[in-house]
């Protein structure tokens, strides 16, 4: 057995939107589905947000050409509309223990009419792979770019 | 604009035991509640000891009262724990955590290093007070396996 390789990234993205509108991306189901879920390389199996404090959110999604089953389950630590989100989450293969246990911080700051987006993660990397935390930073950059592309090509629900 | 400040840590112990009797005093809620007693009156509403599972804890008498919502993530018997929590003060989040505790055995006992990485309101409870808190327990764990020892 390898031990726990914990490490921390930060990934700073700034929005052409206010905090309400980048807030609504990030909590709306039908948005989330857009940039989280459906992403190249992935297939989305199972989507069952619920994004309340407490809750507990569960995604399953096939990976790379062989669609091998991922999943990723949140619990949902603390939501301040508007300003921040804090969530943890395990991803694992399915039928094997979890390769990654992290914590997930949104913050939005205020940035002229637009807003900076702060996504801290704290992560416990389960497996024998030091260069995870590295392939999750350049994931969470990819996705925060998507997050880019749902702000500007979907007008926010009134 | 509230604040959320980041924070971590790294303990290790050595303990006069072997991993199997360390792990189980994380592994029943009757042997946690034994020896980690930092609060008096500190008991378990849930206690799900696997993965996936949920540990819900609290003490309603404190003042502040403190409450405890995990999940463990990844279980390795005899070996590793590792689980992802938050922490409210009556009832208001002030931090939330990934840890993981690693034993292995060393020098005819067990090693134990526990890794913690945290954020934290800007509020009474630190990340000071946490490790502190932390180094605490864990002073406790050594002399409780002493007593394990005496009785088994």
């Amino acid at each position: 057995m390898t031990a726990t390789i914990h490490a921390t990234f930060v990934v700073e993205r700034a929005y052409d939107a206010s905090p309400e509108r980048v807030f609504f991306a990030l909590s709306d189901p039908d948005a989330r589905r857009r940039w989280f879920m459906d992403a190249e390389g992935f297939t989305s199996i199972t989507y069952e947000p619920d994004f309340r404090v407490g809750a507990r959110e569960f995604f399953q999604f096939g990976v790379g050409p062989m669609n091998r089953e991922m999943t990723n389950v949140h619990h949902i630590h603390d939501i301040i509309p508007n300003e921040r989100i804090v969530l943890s989450y395990a991803m694992g293969w399915v039928g094997e223990p979890p390769f990654s246990a992290s914590l997930a911080t949104f913050e939005l700051i205020p940035e002229g009419p637009g807003t900076r987006l702060r996504f801290t993660e704290q992560g416990a990397y389960l497996n024998d792979e030091a260069d995870h935390a590295l392939m999750r930073e350049h994931g969470w950059k990819q996705i925060l770019e998507r997050l880019a592309s749902e702000i500007a090509g979907h007008p926010q629900a009134a | 604009m509230t604040i959320l400040i980041p924070a971590g840590f790294v303990i290790e112990r050595q303990y006069d035991a072997s991993p199997e009797r360390v792990f189980a005093c994380y592994s029943s809620a009757k042997e946690k509640l034994a020896w980690l007693g930092c609060h008096s009156n500190w008991s378990y509403s849930v206690f799900e000891f696997r993965e996936g599972g949920r540990e819900i804890g609290g003490d309603p008498t404190e003042s502040p009262a403190y409450a405890f919502e995990g999940v463990y993530h990844q279980i390795i018997e005899n070996r590793r724990i590792a689980y992802a929590y938050r922490m409210t003060r009556d009832g208001e989040f002030f931090a939330s955590s990934v840890t993981s505790i690693e034993l292995e055995p060393h020098a005819g006992g067990t090693k134990l290093t526990f890794s913690e990485q945290s954020l934290f309101t800007d509020g009474p409870d630190t990340p000071a007070l946490r490790e502190e808190g932390t180094n605490w327990g864990l002073d406790q764990l050594g002399p409780f396996l002493e007593t394990r020892k005496a009785t088994a």
